[in-house]
Formats: structure tokens, C-alpha cells, sequence
């Protein structure tokens, strides 16, 4: 789609988000390469290696530079206005993640088909999505997973959504058995991330934890290591999230523990609990009510035990039924939850999802006879195919609630992390990656 | 015997006195002769240092005080100069049964590595739907002219503009004047204006005028458009040239005011001693000037030849090298090979620069002044012009998009694109100033379409001719274009396109709109000399023979002529 096209479209929908936009649209012209259009200074590097570049203007008006560059595989172009393009190839070409801003304003969106993201109000990032309707559901596809997520992934989301879409693969949005749209989620980290240092004015702290930003207090040495400001989202310029639920701790080491602490208690209480849960990923795509911290972090605490349990949607009742049988190939999944959570600073979902889709592709190793959709409809078609991996995730559950009584607390870091304490994401996967491969 | 001897001393007296007569009178003689002798040696020597200014033997002076005549081929080959034609209305009915249209010369280059063409110009009278296409391009400037400056807007009410589309505000003046839409009172009203203000205008740093002026204000503006500075556009500078020379070529009585716009210049830092062309912007750290090779294969050419149109010699800029080509449905098109990873700029091949050679230039050298119109003594570019001509057919013939390429604004951003032939290793590459590729902008370029129906009469251009003629808004302008894949109009109106439209029909009724300059000594050439204005702004001296930018070939077509 061109960009004109896209831009029209995109300040409508921008017109209904943020009033008096689609106004603003309707009087687009030359003037928008006023001064006062201007939100960004291009020859601030938005990731390393990211250069500024002059435009090859022929005309009488344009932006005289822009900025060029390559992060998390994706190369990307934007101009001082906001306007930007993120895709896979140099040519910018395809899989295209577009974004526009409201001119003279921070007020960005991006673009992608039918979905359409930016930085609310509050400052969360939000979903929209042209064609998803009432009752539809919508899943994650990476190819060879699936994985349902809930309905109000159309609207504000919490950290954990965002790490999931970030993650890669394809939102797929069917409508009973029809697949409505489906749009690929790559570039989706860096476009969100793009939005988020626009609307704190170019702040590198509230980029993602390792991305790879030049140092801003030396303009000359923006490519040595040892020089990045490896940044903190929470330390400042936090995204205020509007729904109860999505205000989770930040990510810094010691909300992260809190937050796993948490986490383990919550799932001790609900263990208490008699009364069943409905969790947010059901196949009627029920939503989870709004304003209940407890229920969203348990939300992947009920897919692994639906997985764990096929056909069940208690999950209590699956996740006491069995003991773990391979201790050794459990207190490794244990462990690299634990290290996914303390140590890397991922919520509970994203890192049960990230082990879930290693034990997901052993499974399928083992028999990969079994269709992926299966995968994602555990509860009505995994049970005999993934009765091991069910296996090994109650094995995961067990160990952590026996965590929960036997673990001394972590200890509490201090206050001044160094930044040799932090991994680069890519680096991690790449070494859990050479250990399983081992 | 003493009368004997009186009578005999009265002898010898007389002899003696007549031998003392004819003594005096033989030194009076030999002085006179060596006083004459004496004389006519100093009186020769006083001729030689009496020699007159621009004498027999007074050349390099004559030549430094700038009034001998600049050397072109009617000169030298002693032929003569191409005549001015007249304007449209004047012309008697059977004007284009008289024309040479060398229609039976077969195509290819000369041994002066002049070209022929496969194909030859349309000429004629404009039809009704011409003629209506004429005046609505000329339409775009009466609205869009401003009252205060005489500037025309470059994009439709947007108030800015460049010496680019200044010089297609200029083409479309002329061709207005030329076509009888309008007569001498206004194209001396407007031109004089125009030149006026910009002899007036602040230049970048005291040196050449500024990218982009305010056309309300005449200030001098960045790319918002505000008051400020860039730099100076050596390939801009060089299409108004063209435009400046076809000016005082073709309407004397304006000689002096554009030579004064010239004059107020300084191109010290716009041609270097190799002959390279180099634009200037300004460092953003330093707030310095920054001087940068400007022009790729196709429009470095062009402004090449507008510079040597007054007397520079930019040699490299004039040159092909380096190039590559790359075959598209077989066709070899040449692309400039200088790579864009290295040198940060991009080599886009569009149709644009070489129809404005053609159109304006008729393809020639700067100094042929003599040549047929079907005979092309930069012979190289005509060939190359063909390519570009060829490529775009065969992509019609073999995949059915009808295909007039060249860069072209748009409605809504990018504003702007490059709409390609060939760019970035890719052909048909639609790009976005800053690289982006947007197909959907690929159009039919309105400019392009006509620019080729008038330079190529073949069945075609006669698709784009039904394409393009009735392309307009008859309230404001020609269209910029119609897109390639089925938007509709480029519905966006611009100097450029109105100007280049324009200069495309008149050239069907006229030929190579630059005529033969028929003065002797400019002002241009004499201005200064009792000063050093000249030698530090590099004003150059009139350009002789030895000056002539070289007629190269670039290909191995058997010589036809002789």
C-alpha cells in the first residue's frame, strides 16, 4: 500500500482516536515541512549504526535530512516529521511497518494492513485492528506454535502482551473458523519502540531492555560497547497504563523479583481457591474482567495447565493431579524460568511462552505428525500428542510452587546495577539455545 | 699673352667654383639620403608600437578585453548559422513543407561523431487540442505568477520556488509568446520582472543564489520555506543558463538585463579547474560551506552544457564517464556507474534531462550553431536518448504499462519521486527522495509523455499523446500525470511540468528552441575588465575552438557520413 494510501487511512483512524486529527489531516499540504513539524532531530541515532543522511531533493520543499539504520534485523527510515518505515529488506519494501504522525504533534501511529498501534493517552501502547469484529479470536502464530491471546489484545497493552507480539511471528484473527486477517508481527518491537522514544522526546531510557543504544553523552564514541547507556525502561518516562491490571511493576531487577514473588503467591491463593476460573484464553474468547491483577497473572499459569490437563479449564485440578517424574529435564525448564524472570527481566507469560514453544518444538520433534493448530486447541485436540509435554509443564508448576516454600527470597540487588549485569536478549537465547543444543 | 692668361684663371676660377658647387651639392645629397634612410627606420619603428587594439596582431589582448566574438560552427566550418523561426502565427502556411527534416539520412554517428537518430522530431502546427493543452499549461502561470516578484510557484499556490522550475516558469513564457497566446507587451513585461528580481535576490554567502526563494518575498528560504540558506544547486543553476542563453539568443533587447543578472554572480567555486560542476549546502555542525560534486548521468550533462553556454568549459561534467549500463528488454541503458554506497547520492535514470537536451539543445554541442535539426553534434547523448526512448517502448510492447518515467511530485507525501527507468540496481524503481520504494507512485508523467511524443514521432508516443493531451484541469494547469496502476490523475499541478509541456509543443512547431546568438560582443564577456571582479568570481573569456567541450562517441555505429 502506498504511503499516501496508508496515510490517509491511518489519520482516519487517528481522527477517531485523538480528536480534531482527522481535521488536522484534511489541511495536509507542502506546510508540513514547517519548522514546528518537526518532532524529531534526526541526528540523534535511534539504535547504533543508525546514520543521518541527506535527502536527495529536487524540488523546493522536503525534509533536507533523515535518519537510516538496521536493529533487530529490520531496517528503518524515518524523517523529522515522525514519518517512518520499518521493514525486513533495505528497499523498505516489504512487510512494511509505516508510521505517521499528526503534524507538529507527538501523536504517532503505526501501521501494518489492518493493524494499527500507538502510544495512548496514558502513554500505553494500543492495539487496533481494522478488521478484527465482535467474537473474534486471535492468535500468535510463529509457524510452528500457536497460541490463542485474549480479545482485549485490541486495546491498551499490558507488558506482557507487548513482549509476546514482540516476539515475532503473525497475529491471526479468525472469525469462528475463518481466518479473517493475518499480519506479520516483524518489526513490530522496533515500531513500538520508535513510538515510545518519540512520544519521550528521543529519551533512550524508555527503549527495551538491550537495545543497542549509542552512548548520548558522547556523540564520538557511539559504537564502543563499554560506552552504551544500557537503559532501564522503569527508571523514568513509564508508560501509564489505564487498565488496573497492566500496572505491573517495572523491570528493574527488583521489581522483577517482587513481581515473580508475587506471582508465586498469587498462584498459592488461587491453588486455595475452590472456585473455578475462566481463563482469558478459552475458546469462547470470554475476556477476563477488567480491574483483576490476580486473574492476568495467572492467565498463563491457566494455559500451561491447560495444556498440562487437556479438556480441562479447571486448572487446579490439573496442576495437583501429577508429580514430576524427570526431575533433572524439569529443574532445567526451572531454572530457565527462574533466569527468564530474575535475571532477564521478562514477565511470567512471556517466559512460560518462551520455554512452552521449546518444549512445543521437542514435542513436535518427537512427532511432528501432529498439525500445529493442535497446539493452540490443547484443550479439545492435544491430549494424546502433547500428554508429555503436559507432562513437563506440571513438572514446571510443581517446582515452582515448591520454590514458593523452600527458596530463600532473592537476594535484593543493589540499588546502582552495573551494567555488566545485563544480557543482551539475543545473546541469552543463543546460549540456552547451545545448551539444549548440547 | 696676359689677356691668354686672365682668360685661363677666370677658367679655373669658374671650375673651381663649379666643382665646390657640385662637392656641396653631393653632401647635400648623401645627408638627404641618410636622413631619409634614417627616417623611414625610426618611422618603422614607431608603426609596431602603434599596434590598434584587436588588430592583426593584437589576438590575447582583444581577446582578454572580451569583444571578439565567440567561435561556433557557422564559424569555423563557414556554413551558416540556423535561422530563427518565426512565431506560430507568423508563419506562412507552407512553413513545414520547407523544413529539412533529413528524413532519408540514415541513423548513426558521423566522423565528426555527430548522431543521427532513429526517429525523427514532430513538426508542425499545433492542432485544436494541442493548442488547448497549450494554453491551459500556461494557464498554471498566470495563476500562479506572483505580482510582487514575477516569481512563479513552483507547486502549485505553495509560494517557493528554485532556479529549476524559475527556468520552466521561463520555457513557458517564451513558448507562450512564441505560440501567439500571448504578445511581445507581456513577455516583456514578465521577463523583465522577472530577470529584475533576480539580479535582486541575496545570494547564498555573497556567492550563487540559494536553492529555494520565497516567490512572494524574493527572500532567500530553506526547504520549510522559511527565511534561512542551504546552498546552491549546480545542476538548477545550469538549466536557468540554458534558459538565460535561449533568452538572449532569441530576443536581443533583453541581452543587457540578463547579462547583468550573470554578472552579479560568483562562480568561483561552481566549475573547477577539471571541469567538474559542485553544488554547495551548508554543514550542520560547522555552519560552514560545504562544496560537493553535484550531477549523475543525464542531468550533470545538461547543466554542463548550460555553463558552457556561457563560456565555461566544465569537460568532466560533459563526459558519460563513468558509466554502466545495465540491459533492460535488451536495451543497454546507461547509468552513471559512480556507486551511491560511496558517494552518498543516487543515480537515477529518468527521462527528464535528456528531453530538456533535446528539446532545448536539440541535442547539439554549445558551440554548434550550424547543424540540421535531425542531426545531433553531441552525438552521444542523441544515441543515449534513443536507449531511453527504446526501453520505455519495449516495456509498453512486452508487459502493456505504457511507461513515460521521470521524477514528478505527488499529491500528499513523499511529495516527490523518482519515478526510474533504473536506480539503486533495480529497474523500474520508484523511489521517495530518501530511498523508499513506492511503487504505487509509478505514473505516466505528464511532461514525459509529450516530451517524447514531440522528440519521437512513432505510434507510441502517439498512445501517450491520447494519454496525456486531454490531461487536464482547464482551471489551473496540466496534471502532473496519470498513475500506473490505476489511481487516476496525479492531481497536483507544477511549474516544472506546465513549463516542460509547453517547451515540448513548441518545439513541434519550432525545432530546438535555443537559437544562434547573431550579436558580436557581449556584455557578459566585457564587463569588469578594468577590475579583478572577473578573475575572482572566474568569469570566463569567449570561448574559441580550442574551448569546445569534444564530441565524443560511447559506441560502435558504423559511420554513415561524412
Amino acid at each position: 500500500m502506498s504511503r499516501m494510501t496508508i496515510s490517509c487511512a491511518l489519520f482516519l483512524a487517528l481522527g477517531v482516536a485523538a480528536p480534531g486529527f482527522g481535521q488536522d489531516i484534511a489541511n495536509r499540504g507542502e506546510d508540513d515541512f514547517a519548522p514546528e513539524n518537526a518532532i524529531i532531530d534526526v541526528s540523534i541515532p535511534f539504535a547504533i549504526g543508525a546514520r543521518e543522511a541527506r535527502q536527495e531533493l529536487r524540488g523546493a520543499f522536503g525534509w533536507p535530512t533523515f535518519q537510516e539504520g538496521l536493529v533487530e534485523g529490520v531496517y528503518f527510515r524515518f524523517d523529522p516529521d515522525g514519518y517512518a518505515r520499518f521493514a525486513p529488506t533495505p528497499r523498505l519494501d516489504t512487510d512494511v511497518f509505516e508510521v505517521i504522525c499528526r503534524p507538529g504533534t507527538l501523536n504517532c501511529m503505526g501501521r501494518k494492513g489492518a493493524l494499527a498501534v500507538y502510544v495512548n493517552a496514558q502513554g500505553a501502547l494500543q492495539l487496533q485492528s481494522d478488521e478484527a469484529g465482535e467474537g473474534d479470536t486471535f492468535f500468535i502464530v510463529d509457524g510452528l506454535t500457536e497460541i490463542q491471546v485474549p480479545p482485549y489484545i485490541l486495546g491498551p497493552l499490558d507488558p506482557r502482551l507487548e513482549a509476546l507480539l514482540a516476539s515475532g511471528g503473525e497475529l491471526v484473527i479468525r472469525r469462528g473458523a475463518a481466518e479473517v486477517v493475518r499480519t506479520s508481527l516483524i518489526g513490530f518491537n522496533p515500531v513500538a519502540a520508535y513510538l515510545r522514544w518519540i512520544t519521550s522526546r528521543q529519551d533512550y531510557t524508555v527503549l527495551p531492555r538491550g537495545w543497542p543504544v549509542p552512548s548520548s553523552t558522547s556523540a564520538d564514541e557511539n559504537t564502543a560497547a563499554v560506552n552504551w547507556i544500557i537503559t532501564r525502561p522503569a527508571e523514568q518516562n513509564q508508560p501509564v497504563f489505564d487498565r488496573e491490571e497492566a500496572a505491573v511493576p517495572g523491570t528493574d531487577v527488583t521489581d522483577v523479583r517482587e513481581e515473580i514473588s508475587a506471582l508465586r503467591q498469587l498462584l498459592v491463593d488461587r491453588e486455595n481457591s475452590e472456585a473455578p476460573v475462566v481463563g482469558p484464553m478459552t475458546e469462547t474468547g470470554a475476556t477476563v474482567a477488567a480491574g483483576d491483577p490476580a486473574q492476568i497473572v495467572r492467565t498463563p499459569l491457566e494455559q500451561l495447565a491447560a495444556l498440562a490437563a487437556p479438556g480441562e479449564t479447571n486448572v487446579s485440578a490439573g496442576m495437583e493431579a501429577e508429580a514430576p517424574t524427570e526431575p533433572s529435564p524439569t529443574r532445567r525448564m526451572a531454572e530457565q524460568l527462574e533466569y527468564l524472570m530474575t535475571e532477564i527481566g521478562l514477565d511470567a507469560e512471556t517466559a512460560l511462552l518462551l520455554v512452552q514453544s521449546r518444549i512445543g518444538r521437542e514435542g513436535e520433534a518427537a512427532e511432528p505428525q501432529v498439525p500445529n493448530d493442535a497446539i493452540a486447541n490443547v484443550p479439545l485436540n492435544g491430549a494424546d500428542g502433547h500428554a508429555g509435554q503436559a507432562d513437563v509443564v506440571r513438572e514446571i508448576l510443581e517446582e515452582l510452587r515448591a520454590d514458593l516454600v523452600t527458596s530463600e527470597p532473592p537476594a535484593k540487588p543493589a540499588d546502582d546495577v552495573p551494567a555488566e549485569e545485563f544480557q543482551l536478549l539475543t545473546d541469552y537465547f543463543r546460549s540456552v539455545s547451545e545448551t539444549w543444543d548440547d | 699673352m696676359a689677356i691668354r692668361a686672365a682668360e685661363s684663371k677666370r677658367v679655373l676660377t669658374r671650375t673651381g667654383v663649379g666643382l665646390l658647387i657640385g662637392s656641396a651639392a653631393i653632401v647635400a645629397g648623401v645627408t638627404w639620403y641618410t636622413a631619409q634612410a634614417a627616417r623611414s627606420i625610426f618611422l618603422a619603428h614607431e608603426e609596431i608600437n602603434t599596434i590598434i587594439a584587436g588588430g592583426e596582431f593584437d589576438e590575447l589582448p582583444a581577446l582578454m578585453r572580451g569583444n571578439v566574438p565567440t567561435v561556433t560552427t557557422s564559424m569555423v566550418y563557414d556554413t551558416a548559422h540556423r535561422d530563427v523561426p518565426p512565431r506560430m502565427c507568423e508563419m506562412p502556411e507552407d512553413y513545414f513543407d520547407t523544413i529539412d527534416r533529413g528524413l532519408d539520412e540514415p541513423h548513426g554517428y558521423t566522423k565528426r561523431n555527430e548522431y543521427v537518430r532513429k526517429y525523427r522530431s514532430r513538426r508542425g502546427f499545433l492542432n485544436e487540442r494541442e493548442m488547448r493543452a497549450a494554453k491551459v499549461a500556461w494557464h498554471y502561470f498566470e495563476l500562479f505568477t506572483q505580482e510582487t516578484t514575477g516569481l512563479a510557484n513552483s507547486v502549485g499556490n505553495y509560494p517557493s520556488t528554485t532556479l529549476w522550475d524559475t527556468a520552466s516558469y521561463i520555457a513557458g513564457v517564451v513558448a507562450a509568446y512564441e505560440l501567439c497566446i500571448i504578445e511581445k507587451p507581456e513577455l516583456d513585461k514578465r521577463l523583465t520582472q522577472l530577470l529584475t528580481t533576480i539580479k535582486g535576490l541575496e545570494l547564498f554567502r555573497h556567492e550563487m543564489p540559494n536553492k529555494v526563494y520565497h516567490t512572494k518575498t524574493g527572500e532567500k528560504v530553506d526547504y520549510t520555506n522559511k527565511p534561512g540558506e542551504i546552498g546552491f544547486s549546480a545542476l538548477d543553476i545550469g538549466r536557468f543558463l540554458v534558459w538565460m542563453r535561449i533568452i538572449k539568443n532569441r530576443y536581443p533587447h533583453l541581452g543587457n538585463t540578463v547579462d547583468s543578472v550573470l554578472l552579479k554572480w560568483d562562480f568561483s567555486n561552481t566549475v573547477t579547474e577539471d571541469g567538474l560542476l559542485m553544488g554547495a549546502y551548508v554543514d550542520k555542525e560547522t555552519g560552514e560551506t560545504v562544496y560537493a560534486q553535484e550531477g549523475r548521468l543525464g542531468y550533470e550533462e545538461y547543466a554542463a552544457k548550460g555553463f558552457a553556454l556561457w563560456g565555461f568549459r566544465p569537460i568532466l561534467a560533459h563526459r558519460a564517464e563513468p558509466y554502466l549500463t545495465a540491459s533492460i528488454f535488451d536495451v543497454p541503458v546507461p547509468y552513471d556507474g559512480r556507486d551511491p554506497r560511496v558517494f552518498h547520492s543516487q543515480n537515477y535514470v529518468v527521462t527528464e534531462s535528456y528531453l530538456q537536451d533535446g528539446l532545448e539543445l536539440g541535442f547539439n554541442l554549445p558551440h554548434d550553431d550550424s547543424s540540421p535539426d535531425w542531426l545531433h553534434s553531441d552525438g552521444w547523448r542523441a544515441e543515449f536518448a534513443d536507449r531511453i526512448y527504446e526501453v520505455q517502448e519495449r516495456r509498453w510492447r512486452e508487459t502493456g504499462f505504457m511507461t513515460a518515467r521521470s521524477e514528478h511530485n505527488v499529491k500528499g507525501p513523499p511529495y516527490f519521486t523518482y519515478d526510474t527507468i533504473f536506480s539503486d540496481g533495480y529497474p523500474w524503481n520508484t523511489v521517495t527522495p530518501r530511498g523508499d520504494y513506492e511503487p504505487d507512485h509509478a505514473a505516466v508523467a505528464a511532461k514525459a509523455a509529450l516530451g517524447l511524443w514531440a522528440l519521437w514521432e512513432t505510434e507510441y508516443t502517439d498512445v501517450l499523446y491520447e494519454a496525456i493531451i486531454e490531461l487536464y484541469d482547464p482551471e489551473t494547469g496540466m496534471y502532473e500525470g496519470l498513475y500506473e496502476r490505476g489511481q487516476g490523475r496525479v492531481e497536483i499541478f507544477t511549474a516544472n511540468n506546465n513549463g516542460i509541456i509547453l517547451t515540448a509543443l513548441l518545439h513541434k512547431v519550432q525545432g530546438t528552441i535555443l537559437t544562434p546568438y547573431t550579436g558580436d560582443t557581449e556584455v557578459w564577456y566585457t564587463a569588469f575588465r578594468d577590475q579583478d571582479i572577473r578573475e575572482r568570481r572566474k568569469y570566463p573569456d569567449p570561448p574559441q575552438e580550442r574551448d569546445w567541450l569534444p564530441a565524443i562517441r560511447h559506441s560502435l555505429h558504423k559511420e554513415v557520413r561524412n
